[in-house]
């Protein structure tokens, strides 16, 4: 289950949320399709799998016998699982990098379900693929710096601190 | 190659000046991701724990289908 999550299709997420949230749909009484917190729903419903995969492994990485040490110790479970994640903080910070990659460059899931508004829905990958289907290369091409530039630096970032924890 | 390049002076210029809709763009696309990112880590970290630590029946099915 999670595996598959982790490949999903943004457009199927896409698909199953604007089914849930369409006007006439189960759950459309909440007016939420076309809006930004459809967005975070559909996004949510992409990255959760990968940070659930990536944790999962990143613990099963762990030595067994440390659990049992900790547990031996006479640590609590809340304890123990505290110290599990801090010594696998690194592939932690991983799973935050893959997870918000996954987010920011999605393009299909936010276009179904948030519709491009502008001011409202409109987001860089969205008017990328808009301003490029009208030609608006000058645009798009400026949208693109912006987002290879906020992605590059948020994983600067996050690298920074992944390394300087690794000293 | 004319119209590329004529492409790339323009976007320089949109960077350079700031571009207001651009702006607001960018700080939206910011915001969605990072509350997506952080309601995913509240959601996947604690169940990515369940999975790699307890054994229970269905397990495999459920990391791996």
């Amino acid at each position: 289950m999670v595996n598959t999550g982790m490949a999903m299709p943004p457009v199927v997420a896409g698909l199953v949320v604007a089914i849930f949230l369409w006007r006439s749909g189960p759950l459309g009484s909440l007016n939420l399709i076309y809006t930004p917190t459809a967005i975070i729903i559909a996004q949510t419903l992409l990255a959760a799998p990968v940070v659930t995969g990536l944790t999962a492994s990143a613990l099963q990485q762990l030595d067994p016998r440390l659990r049992l040490q900790l547990l031996g110790l006479g640590a609590s479970q809340f304890q123990m699982v505290w110290t599990l994640w801090k010594e696998a903080r690194l592939p932690l910070l991983a799973a935050l990098m893959a997870g918000f990659g996954a987010v920011i460059s999605e393009v299909g899931a936010s276009m179904m379900v948030g519709g491009n508004i502008k001011g409202h829905t409109r987001l860089l990958t969205t008017a990328i693929v808009m301003e490029t289907g009208r030609g608006n290369f000058a645009l798009a091409i400026a949208l693109s710096v912006i987002l290879l530039a906020v992605a590059f630096l948020i994983n600067f970032g996050l690298t920074a601190i992944q390394q300087g924890k690794h000293k | 190659m004319e119209s590329i390049w004529q492409g790339l002076v323009q976007a320089f210029f949109i960077l350079i000046r700031l571009d207001p809709e651009a702006l607001a763009i960018t700080v939206l696309s910011l915001e969605i991701s990072a509350i997506a990112t952080i309601i995913s880590l509240v959601v996947g970290i604690p169940f990515g724990t369940l999975l790699a630590l307890k054994r229970f029946p269905g397990t495999a099915c459920c990391a791996a289908w």
